[in-house]
């Protein structure tokens, strides 16, 4: 058999020794390494908020209502006297959360819709992608603002709207390259040696779609951030108490006269989140440089 | 390096925030409130409006920019480096004419391309927008009326806009035509 791997493969770039060279291009992006630095951060902090040596996020202490930076509180309090730093931390927890959750459920589906439309080709390409182009005829955040109006508020119907907007564009972006790769000898070859459609499939063009499918999950996964970011600002995520950023960004603005630390921590958060993403898809982009696949 | 700094962090800023940004430096540091008084119609206040809209325009403004930017900057690289770049260099043509004539109308088309496709940003940016800065406007409209579970209002609301995003796209189609004479429509 054809061990997967086809043989001197320049162009799809990241297969020929997985590893090393892509690595090395990867140290040498600065703004691949400072967006991984930054996303690393942030789910560090989002993994161990429990952990941390904060105060609750949760517990009022009014008399410190809308108390400024201090030492003991780092980023204030909010206007029910709630930690700031804590609310902010743990508010990365949930928007990271619905961000990979729902990016996660994308970027499966997605794939699995883009490549059995491409590899199967005739009508179920047809009418698969004419369905995902239906999604696309809707500006995409009115889309998910949509979807989760008509579901009710709550950070979970704010992961699907996410995964139903970005499924049809990874579908999209799959499908490409596998049409592609179908024609490839090393394709055909494992066909001619009698390997069934399943095969050919998951061990041959699946692991092609990786630099593909890398660079458009960092992507999603800014764009998610934003979305669950201003969903939750119109009130539409996690219902208070819970500390999301939008929500508490959109608290802060009542108070904006008062306390305007209130609303820039929080706006922060969630624009380093963002950034960070982007960098790092950016130079992931540099580095596997996908457009080596759909030449 | 500068410039692609500036895009991704266009590109990065909530505009949500920016918006709240705005308002806090307008009302708390510089006591300037342009909004008082609510909107008043170009018609009948011209400068009133402009100074109304002013800043929501900014704050909608400043991500499409960095797109607009991004995307320019990489079709200008793929235009500079094609053969008629070289032939209009060497007939002896100043720089501006070849940059601005020859490359920059060509790598328009992708520019505008996504123009069109950020006309779909602006029409649900701007629900959050016209919420910060209290804009009586088809989208704080929208939002209201998901609030208050108005489905006729939130059918008409989603068709107008799929109306002026199909409608725009369409401009965008026919723009293609203008900018590159060798396209052709049947």
């Amino acid at each position: 058999m054809a061990g997967g791997r086809p043989p001197g493969d320049a162009a799809l770039g990241t297969r020929p020794r997985p590893g090393s060279r892509v690595l090395r291009r990867f140290r040498r992006n600065r703004a691949a390494i400072t967006g991984g630095v930054i996303v690393g951060l942030l789910a560090g902090v989002a993994l161990l908020a429990d952990r941390l040596p904060l105060r609750s996020p949760l517990q009022m202490r009014p008399p410190e209502r809308m108390a400024g930076p201090s030492l003991a509180a780092p980023f204030g309090a909010d206007s029910f006297g709630r930690d700031l730093l804590s609310r902010t931390v743990h508010g990365a927890r949930l928007s990271l959360g619905v961000a990979i959750a729902s990016v996660a459920a994308a970027l499966g589906g997605g794939t699995l819709l883009g490549v059995v439309a491409g590899y199967a080709g005739g009508r179920t390409d047809q009418v698969i992608m004419r369905t995902m182009d239906v999604f696309f005829s809707f500006p995409a955040a009115l889309l998910a603002l949509g979807i989760v109006a008509a579901l009710g508020p709550g950070s979970e119907h704010v992961v699907l709207a996410i995964a139903v907007v970005y499924t049809p564009i990874f579908a999209r972006v799959v499908r490409g390259p596998v049409l592609a790769l179908k024609e490839r000898e090393f394709v055909e070859a494992t066909r001619a040696l009698g390997a069934r459609g399943s095969a050919v499939v998951l061990r041959h063009i699946v692991p092609n779609l990786g630099s593909v499918l890398i660079v458009q999950t960092s992507v999603a996964l800014s764009w998610a951030v934003l979305t669950e970011a201003s969903l939750s600002f119109l009130g539409l995520s996690a219902q208070p108490p819970a500390p999301s950023w939008g929500a508490m960004l959109n608290e802060g603005r009542q108070n904006l006269e008062l306390a305007p630390h209130l609303a820039v921590f929080p706006g922060v958060a969630i624009m380093l989140a963002v950034l960070g993403f982007n960098l790092l898809g950016d130079g992931l982009r540099d580095v596997l440089d996908p457009r080596a696949v759909a030449q | 390096m500068a410039a692609r700094t500036f895009g991704l962090l266009g590109l990065s800023l909530p505009n949500f925030w920016l918006g709240t940004l705005f308002v806090l430096l307008l009302a708390r540091y510089l006591r300037w409130m342009p909004n008082t008084g609510g909107y008043t119609g170009f018609a009948l206040d011209p400068w009133a409006n402009i100074r109304f809209l002013l800043f929501p325009a900014i704050t909608l403004g400043v991500a499409m920019a960095a797109v607009v930017m991004r995307t320019a900057r990489s079709a200008m690289l793929d235009a500079l480096a094609a053969d008629y770049i070289r032939t209009a260099r060497a007939k002896g043509l100043a720089a501006v004419v070849v940059v601005g004539r020859h490359a920059l109308r060509n790598s328009l088309i992708v520019v505008v391309t996504i123009l069109g496709v950020q006309a779909g940003y602006l029409l649900s940016g701007a629900v959050v927008v016209e919420e910060i800065f209290s804009v009586p406007g088809l989208g704080r409209m929208l939002l209201t009326a998901i609030t208050q579970r108005d489905y006729a209002l939130v059918q008409g609301a989603v068709l107008i806009v799929a109306v002026v995003f199909v409608g725009v796209n369409t401009l965008v189609d026919l723009a293609y035509g203008w900018l590159d004479p060798r396209i052709r429509y049947q």
